[in-house]
């Protein structure tokens, strides 16, 4: 078979979303849209102590409250559900499983401890109102400070300590070179707890079938397939009755891949009553009962020679992980160690890292997994060694950045960077940003007085294609990481791709659409996606995210589309009595090479697939293919950024002016999907930099519980954003892509915070922190005075 | 998030809605446009056992403007005053103050009587009313009394209305003679475009045709437990050209002896030192357009 001589046709073009009209429209199906027959709701009481022990839980008031069906308190469930287990392992993490609902003690702020099953919401409301809990309340750990203390009061008291989970390592020998070394610097950095916040919250609803004794649960996740399996076994239930329905997606960042007390809850409580029971978190049990992300101090010394090249970096990194170990375990943690010296060559590295639990709800994935916090510290340390030596903060990383004959390269911590060419897209990042008519423009505002300007670089790495399963094993990670795909051409021709992906709002349905059609050479509107729905794809054993949709159903997509393809090649081969080798596939026809008349089209030869009558010797009926795409390496995506901030010295009030990005992500499916996602991760990083954070007081209580509190950014917090691609295709992934979905915040966290800082060096005043607001830059301009 | 259970009364007419007060008085929540008391209600922060809405009360809704008073019915909802032509000619300020109220889509719902009732300390309206000697009328099954803007503003999220009382209107006045030229200006800082002052000014001015201020007023928010005018600053500017000496002088007045709140967001010095700023960068503002470009 010819190879298809007009390729490109729909790869890296602007390719509206699938979704997009049924969205824009009011005709999305979100997890709250779902309405069966018969619905109850379900409610649930959550703790008011931070720490506290249960004495007594009495729900008996509740089942005479007008509407209740059904009442689950931790002793009903001992016997129904197994604890939830923890995904992301790792030889020395302590807790390897929580519990649906506590027996003993609540150890957070909006710890589930019972639920109530009514008619209505706001009946099953009232009825948690009845409940009795007698709390006998615990010394509080607010911080992973007083977690650390001798004495310390114990959240999981078999533990001995608080410590969750920790990790040593040393590349090369850092003391030698920070002896050597012309400039030595140690800061501390430190990154605010925030919430993932899908602005659609979780939500369940779970509906068992007496007659078939068959379990639905739409549920909206990033992971429908594994749920399936988790449910499954916390149940005992098996799993071939389960099927997982998951339609529209309102945002998961990383949250929804997280598998929390309710949906057992939902599904304990179908199975009792034999009706749907519906449960749709709202905003405040999103901000307190959902896992939750990033706080970290990272401490950090670096050395480097009077030139400017860095010999050395040693980090501590301190994380607070909530109450317990969640679903990805203590994750972001190792993902910050391992990605703290980021593309810069750094030979000699040493990093002590301890999760630390405290009363807060759980730390989860958030895009960016543990990444922005790494570029926050690193580049800001960066922009100081720079300042010490005299040299432009550019200048300085392009010293550092790999060169590209050291690509492909393995980092202290054994990640193996792909390809790409560091220092080229930084430099292509200052001439899109003109970085040196900014700089000019601060020098001038210095003098003259007003609002200050500050510049900002980062130049974030992203993991991607998560990932090769046996690298998995070795993290404890009891998940694979490939990725399954079917494609089938049906008996007019059309054309169906399954994938265990998930569609979340990424766009992966279209980027799939879009490469089976280019290899298919049909048009990408005869491509049908099917996701979200465990009777009608294949299995998927991780689910969205880890920026790896493209990548890993991406290339299961064009693998299976090529022995489709090879099949219809053979069949029309054989129907019009060529050799294979002299069949062309485009535009929806099968040709015979260099005989224009000689065409049948794809319908027709599906269609004789089908039949069975006219096969060749050998070939069964049929056209269909699934392939497993198991990665062999994670794809590295970098990107340079340049943020500009106003920063008005008065009032300190900060003003994001514009964003500039040179992105490299290997081939480009979709180039305004790309854009969207840099777009939404810096969006992101405006937040986390600028605005957003859960604020806990002494006792773990939240004090920033709504959306007027906790500060999301709205389109008048942003500013302009300008892209420019490069593409440096992965060796390692077959279709040359890499991840998007995570560096647009990655970066822009960082970048953001030392363009503040940026602005505000004159003054005397290191900014090391994240959220700057205005009353963090007016108490560390008064320390200053 | 649902509410704790209430009875749900909509009045027809005043009467019906200020005798349903009378009869229910403390255990009755009044509804105007429930950008605030809704979240409060699906909190259960607020448990009323009666929800008496003023959606059908057409009679509160309206704008009229003599003889340089604007008086505004209680359920005229935040967006039609901010774009009202009369109310944009005679009270450009409160146009201007209104646009900083939240985002459009909260301003077609609530009502500036409900904000003026809700008394939020950081909420621009009542500094506005504040700053130009307006008025609050109530109105009861006990009649009607009409109370200074002032006296109405009691403290954090309190006011001198009676639980048996209902807002009826606002009356907002002119700042100085009609002959005069004027100048104003709001300023404030809050974390996003939209949200609650961290601090915040309103300053009208009006100017004689020698280009000296005959009348100033000065009035923060959202850094006292109510907005506040500041008269020691607003005497201070009196007969000045609004000079740079005479605004720094009024500034400092202005921010002299404020018992500043302190919350998550912002701490009570850099609620008082944002006062300092804003009250400079207000009076600066206003007085080019009272005196310069009057």
């Amino acid at each position: 078979m010819a190879v298809n001589e007009t390729r490109h046709r729909v790869i890296g073009q602007h390719v509206l979303r699938r979704q997009d009209p049924a969205l824009l429209t009011g005709r999305g199906m979100f997890i709250a849209d779902v309405q069966r027959p018969g619905t109850l709701h379900m409610a649930v009481l959550r703790s008011r102590y931070a720490h506290a022990r249960i004495v007594r839980i009495d729900a008996s008031a509740c089942g005479a409250m007008p509407g209740v069906a059904l009442t689950l308190t931790p002793q009903d469930l001992a016997e129904l559900a197994k604890p939830l287990p923890v995904l992301r392992q790792g030889a020395r993490l302590k807790g390897r499983d929580y519990p649906v609902l506590p027996t003993d003690k609540a150890i957070y702020v909006g710890q589930p401890l019972a639920a109530v099953v009514a008619t209505s919401r706001a009946r099953a409301e009232d009825a948690l109102e009845k409940i009795v809990v007698d709390y006998e309340p615990l010394p509080v750990v607010a911080s992973v400070e007083e977690a650390l203390l001798p004495g310390a009061p114990l959240i999981h008291e078999a533990w001995g300590d608080n410590i969750a989970n920790g990790l040593s390592h040393e590349t090369g020998n850092v003391a030698a070179a920070l002896a050597e070394a012309a400039v030595v610097l140690t800061r501390e950095f430190r990154i605010g707890r925030v919430s993932a916040l899908p602005l659609e919250g979780r939500g369940v609803v779970a509906e068992y079938d007496r007659s078939t004794e068959r379990l639905t649960v739409w549920y909206s996740s990033q992971a429908p397939h594994l749920f399936r399996t988790v449910l499954a076994t916390v149940l005992g239930f098996p799993e071939g009755r389960i099927h997982v329905i998951t339609r529209d997606v309102g945002g998961g960042f990383g949250l929804k891949l997280h598998y929390h007390a309710e949906e057992v809850l939902a599904a304990v409580a179908t199975l009792r009553l034999g009706r749907p029971v519906k449960w749709i978190e709202d905003r405040l049990e999103s901000f307190i009962a959902s896992t939750q992300a990033r706080q970290q101090t990272i401490e950090l010394t670096i050395g480097a020679t009077a030139e400017g090249r860095i010999t050395a970096v040693r980090t501590k990194i301190l994380g607070d992980v909530g109450a317990h170990v969640h679903t990805k375990g203590t994750g972001p943690l190792g993902a910050t160690a391992d990605i703290m010296t980021a593309g810069y060559g750094v030979p000699n590295y040493a990093v002590e890292m301890l999760g630390v639990v405290t009363n807060k709800p759980p730390l989860g994935a958030y895009r960016g997994f543990g990444a922005p916090q790494a570029m926050l510290a690193m580049e800001g340390m960066l922009d100081l060694v720079a300042s010490e030596l005299g040299l432009d903060p550019a200048d300085l990383r392009l010293r550092n950045l790999l060169r590209p004959e050291q690509l492909p390269y393995r980092n202290p911590l054994g990640s193996l960077f792909d390809s790409g060419n560091y220092p080229e897209t930084l430099r292509r990042a200052l001439e899109l940003s003109g970085y040196d008519r900014w700089r000019a423009e601060q020098r001038m505002r210095r003098t003259s007085g007003g609002r200050l300007l500050g510049i900002g670089i980062a130049f974030p790495i992203e993991i991607g294609g998560q990932g090769p399963s046996q690298r998995l094993r070795e993290l404890q990670v009891m998940q694979g990481g490939y990725e399954t795909a079917c494609v089938r051409i049906d008996a007019t021709g059309r054309v169906t791709v399954s994938s265990g992906i998930m569609e979340i709002g990424q766009g992966v349905n279209t980027a799939l659409a879009q490469i089976c059609a280019e290899e298919l050479g049909v048009d990408v509107s005869d491509v049908d996606v099917v996701l979200g729905d465990t009777e009608r794809t294949p299995y998927s054993n991780y689910g969205t995210g880890a920026s790896r949709g493209t990548v890993t159903a991406g290339v299961a997509v064009l693998e299976a589309t090529r022995r489709v393809k090879q099949k219809a090649a053979e069949l029309a081969a054989h129907l019009l009595e060529v050799s294979p080798e002299d069949i062309e596939m485009d535009a929806g026809r099968v040709k015979v090479r260099g005989a224009a008349f000689r065409v049948l089209s794809l319908g027709a030869v599906a269609e004789e697939a089908y039949r069975g009558q006219r096969l060749p010797a050998g070939m069964d009926p049929g056209l269909e293919a699934r392939f497993v795409y198991d990665p062999s390496h994670y794809t590295y995506t970098c990107a340079a950024h340049v943020a500009i901030v106003e920063v008005d010295p008065q009032t300190w009030k900060i003003t994001p002016r514009k964003y500039f990005i040179v992105h490299d992500c290997g081939t480009v499916i979709n180039v305004r999907q790309v854009e969207g996602q840099l777009h939404g991760g810096v969006v992101g990083g405006v937040g986390e930099a600028l605005l957003e954070e859960l604020v806990y007081d002494e006792k773990g209580q939240l004090l920033t519980g709504t959306l007027m509190d906790y500060l999301l950014p709205t389109v008048n917090e942003t500013m302009p954003i300008v892209i420019e691609h490069m593409e440096t295709p992965s060796p390692f992934s077959v279709n040359g892509t890499k991840g998007a979905a995570e560096g647009g915040m990655i970066g822009s966290v960082g970048a953001i915070v030392c363009a503040v800082a940026d602005a505000l060096r004159p003054l005397g005043i290191e900014v090391r922190q994240c959220p700057v607001s205005p009353e963090v830059l007016f108490r560390l301009a008064d320390a200053r005075s | 998030m649902k509410p704790a259970p209430f009875e749900y009364s909509a009045p027809s007419s005043l009467d019906e809605a200020v005798e349903t007060l009378a009869r229910h008085g403390e255990a009755a929540k009044v509804l105007a446009g429930g950008q605030s008391l809704v979240p409060m209600l699906n909190m259960r922060l607020v448990r009323p056992s009666v929800l008496v809405s003023l959606r059908r009360l057409a009679s509160l809704d309206y704008v009229a403007v003599e003889d340089g008073c604007t008086r505004i019915g209680s359920m005229t909802r935040q967006r039609v005053v901010e774009q009202h032509p009369a109310v944009r000619e005679s009270s450009p300020i409160l146009a201007e103050a209104l646009g900083l109220v939240a985002h459009p889509a909260i301003r077609n719902l609530g009502t500036i009587g409900g904000s003026v009732a809700h008394a939020d300390p950081a909420a621009e309206l009542p500094a506005v009313l504040v700053a130009m000697d307006g008025t609050v009328t109530l109105v009861s099954t006990r009649g009607r009394r009409t109370l200074p803007a002032s006296e109405f503003f009691c403290g954090l999220m309190t006011t001198a209305a009676e639980p048996d009382e209902l807002i009826a209107e606002l009356g907002f006045h002119r700042v100085g003679r009609a002959a005069l030229a004027s100048g104003w200006a709001v300023e404030e800082v809050s974390r996003r475009h939209g949200d609650f002052a961290l601090a915040g000014v309103v300053v009208a001015l009006a100017a004689d045709s020698d280009g000296c201020l005959a009348d100033a007023r000065i009035a923060l928010f959202g850094v006292e437990d109510r907005p506040t005018r500041r008269p020691e600053a607003e005497g201070a500017l009196r007969g000045t050209r609004g000079e740079p000496p005479a605004i720094a002088e009024a500034a400092a007045l202005a921010v002299r002896d404020v018992d500043a709140l302190e919350d998550l967001h912002a701490s009570a010095r850099l609620r008082a030192h944002l006062a300092g700023v804003l009250v400079k960068r207000a009076l600066e503002r206003a007085s080019r357009k009272a005196i310069r470009d009057g």
